[in-house]
């Protein structure tokens, strides 16, 4: 199987671009050499490459990474048949792999300086399966790229290649984000790798003070405390000013662009990456805004696909936007879901439950009384202000989260040092789990947590007939919402009429949500309607304008008065509250029921059983 | 929604105790005995009587408790899993969602005659929901249902 000369556009086997062979010999060669790290550190501590067999071992190193480009390099082919991509690569171990568009999360293009030099581009094919990029094919011409490029997302969008010359068109689309050199800085300093800079210096300290203490006590006594901390600043400096030169490095001349087949990010400078990403494959939009960062008026965006990787691992850096201004985050978002029903930075979330701050605040003093204890034996009982420290965040922590279900999205946020916000459609969850612990239950709490390809969103702790509600909700209906762009404007008009819609009873605390955000008086209501608020819980139409003046108890608790005091009161007030929740479950249950037996199943007398063992 | 099959019960005490036999059954009895040495009867009683209530709690009143919570159910939209006695944990997945179907056996399931049911939609986490002890022929009836099911599925 030689090289043919046929193109893309006839579907022949292809091969890679010659000039691949050099490009891809350094990363090949870096890549050997973390592969055999123990042999080369053993070349090299003993006796370095004046010993013969040392030599002959680095001979053979470096024939391995030449023979793995070059082998690389003569097997892989790739073909356009039947509008899939087809890979096969290998010699004694084949791999065929066949990529279909309508599975493609993303299409990345990436620039290194070794292609640049010989004018060529590596493309990456991600899909939902494993982190590792599926398709890559390095290096191709980059009128080979962009023309499979083209092709692979035409097919994907569902629009057939038509008969025209094979010259690409190149979308370039409109630009909706671009982050200049000085926002980067801003990036960079806000990071939050001081931290992990100053960690790393201490570490660095104390395993010299422990191969060495004599020249450790030496040292420190012929320096000047003065010169020693100088020193110690310089060194931060220079790690600090190291990973904010690797961030620009990354992110340099970030441009967002809108096209008719979804987003497209640009980035980099020594290694310049394109990535495209259909919208409609978009999981969640996260909006990460560390402290430093939100003083300056800026946040971070995340868009994750199923391709971002298993829940737990860093996530692959296709969708970052780096630094966007808080006042345009809605305005990403929106063009992200065309169909956002919501602005989650103008409208006001609704609170978790009152009683989850007891448990926010023990979370907070036992994580923070954790440090504490490693600080009690040089700071004394000093240290117990570290606890006290830890309960004020849990309270602050409490006060900034807040969830928000909407016909057509999930929005919760949460995070007191670095605020966090979370976009889900409800048309991409995958799963929604209730969970509950003995001490939640004791609190009559229970927690949402929603799964959506490749990562998981929780809402705060909520009541636990709200947490029922929601989740019934949430499993029962996803309504698809339109995909198709909304006119800029405009988009709230559209949200109001999805709300308009006929929905059934499980959505109508759920308008109520809207409800709390367009009647502002509501929100005015005071403590009077918030007890009442909280007691309506045989309601179905609790929703949010209880919820809402939960906010107004919220500060009352701020302002001195414990919140729990307060609860108990309430409840003692309403001995029905306890009676009422059951009923509320029942109800849901004996629903379920009925749906099922509609759908003709055969166990509905089991089913209408069930509500009665709670 | 309905309960798992009864027999479950009796597996899932058979499966507690090999796991206390791996750990802590040997532990104990030998701490009962260097007790018994070191420092007489009643330490040595302690460390019995641990051992008797870990036996007691996963054989007799753990996996009982464990079944009464368990419910599953397969709704007009959604597979609804109950689990969990102190950590409660319901789990709805919707039909059209889920990618797979796995039924598992294990040498002590299979001795019973029972079979696990696992679900796996595109969320990537192992396993989404998972039925344990169910009736060999049911798990295979129900998870025919449930890969039939064919939709969107998100991704």
């Amino acid at each position: 199987m030689e090289r043919s000369g046929g193109t893309i556009e006839t579907g022949a086997w292809r091969s890679l671009e010659p000039a691949s062979l050099l490009v891809n010999l350094i990363p090949d060669l870096w890549r050997t050499a973390r592969g055999a790290w123990p042999l080369l550190l053993a070349v090299f501590v003993g006796g370095g490459v004046a010993n013969v067999v040392n030599l002959v071992l680095l001979a053979g190193f470096f024939a391995l990474a030449v023979g793995r480009t070059v082998l690389h390099f003569l097997t892989l082919r790739y073909r356009l048949h039947e509008g899939k991509l087809e890979i096969q690569t290998g010699l004694i171990g084949r791999r065929f792999r066949v990529l279909d568009p309508a599975r493609i999360q993303n299409v990345e293009i990436v620039q290194n300086v070794f292609h640049k030099l010989a004018g060529l581009v590596e493309l990456r094919i991600e899909t939902a399966g494993d982190a590792g990029a599926e398709g890559m094919l390095s290096a191709l011409s980059v009128r080979d790229a962009n023309l499979l490029r083209e092709r692979l997302h035409g097919a994907s969008l569902g629009v057939t290649p038509g008969g025209q010359s094979g010259v690409p068109v190149t979308t370039v689309g409109e630009e909706i984000l671009g982050i200049s050199l000085a926002e980067l800085v801003g990036y960079g300093v806000s990071a939050g790798r001081v931290g992990a800079v100053v960690l790393a210096g201490g570490v660095a300290m104390e395993i010299f003070a422990q191969v060495s203490p004599a020249t450790m006590a030496q040292g420190f006594s012929s320096v000047r405390p003065g010169a020693a901390i100088g020193l110690g600043l310089v060194a931060l400096a220079g790690g600090y000013t190291f990973s904010v030169a690797g961030t620009i490095l990354r992110h340099y001349h970030f441009r967002l662009f809108r096209s008719p087949r979804g987003l497209r990010f640009e980035a980099g400078l020594l290694t310049r990456r394109g990535v495209e990403m259909p919208l409609g494959k978009v999981q969640v939009v996260r909006v990460e805004e560390p402290w430093l960062r939100r003083l300056m008026g800026y946040g971070t965006v995340v868009v994750e696909t199923a391709a971002s990787g298993a829940p737990g691992e860093a996530p692959t850096p296709e969708g970052l936007l780096p630094m966007v201004p808080t006042e345009d985050q809605a305005m990403i978002a929106g063009v992200i879901f065309p169909a956002l029903d919501v602005d989650p930075w103008a409208t006001p979330l609704l609170p978790p439950a009152p009683r989850a701050l007891v448990r926010a605040c023990i979370g907070g003093g036992l994580r923070w009384g954790a440090i504490g204890t490693f600080l009690a034996w040089w700071l004394g009982p000093a240290a117990l202000l570290v606890i006290v420290i830890g309960v004020l965040l849990g309270w602050l922590d409490w006060r900034r989260q807040g969830w928000l279900v909407t016909p057509g999205f999930v929005v919760a946020r949460s995070g007191f040092l670095t605020r966090r916000t979370w976009i889900v459609p409800r048309n991409k969850i995958q799963s929604v789990h209730l969970l509950s612990d003995p001490l939640l239950r004791r609190h009559q709490l229970a927690r949402v947590v929603v799964w959506v390809a490749g990562t998981s969103v929780g809402l705060p702790a909520l009541r636990e007939a709200d947490a029922t509600r929601i989740f019934e909700d949430l499993g029962r209906r996803r309504r698809a919402l339109p995909d198709e762009p909304v006119a800029g404007g405009n988009r709230r008009e559209d949200a109001r009429d999805v709300r308009d819609q006929p929905g059934g009873n499980g959505v109508a605390g759920l308008q109520d949500v809207h409800r709390a955000e367009v009647d502002g008086e509501h929100v005015e209501g005071g403590l009077g309607g918030a007890l009442h608020g909280a007691g309506d819980l045989r309601d179905e139409r609790v929703g949010a304008v209880g919820l809402r003046d939960l906010a107004g108890e919220r500060e009352g608790a701020g302002a001195g008065e414990g919140a729990q005091e307060r609860e108990g009161e309430h409840l003692g007030g309403h001995p029905d509250v306890r009676d009422g929740r059951p009923d509320e479950l029942d109800e849901r249950l004996h629903g379920a029921a009925g749906a099922e037996h509609a759908d003709g199943g055969e166990d509905g007398d089991q089913v209408r059983d069930d509500p009665q063992r709670r | 929604m309905h309960s798992l099959d009864p027999r479950v019960v009796n597996l899932w005490r058979l499966q507690g105790l090999t796991r206390l036999a791996s750990f802590w059954i040997p532990v104990l009895l030998a701490g009962a005995v260097w007790l018994g040495f070191r420092f007489g009867v009643a330490a040595a009683a302690s460390s019995a009587g641990t051992l008797v209530l870990l036996i007691g709690v996963s054989t007799l009143l753990w996996p009982a408790l464990a079944w009464r919570r368990f419910r599953y159910g397969v709704r007009a939209d959604d597979l609804l899993v109950e689990s969990g006695v102190l950590f409660r944990h319901t789990v709805s997945i919707p039909l059209d969602r889920i990618q797979h179907v796995d039924t598992r056996q294990g040498p002590m399931e299979r001795a019973f005659g029972l079979s696990r049911l696992v679900v796996y939609t595109a969320a990537g986490m192992s396993a989404d929901g998972s039925i344990p002890g169910l009736d060999e022929a049911q798990a295979d009836a129900l998870r025919d249902t449930l890969v039939r099911r064919r939709g969107d599925d998100g991704v």
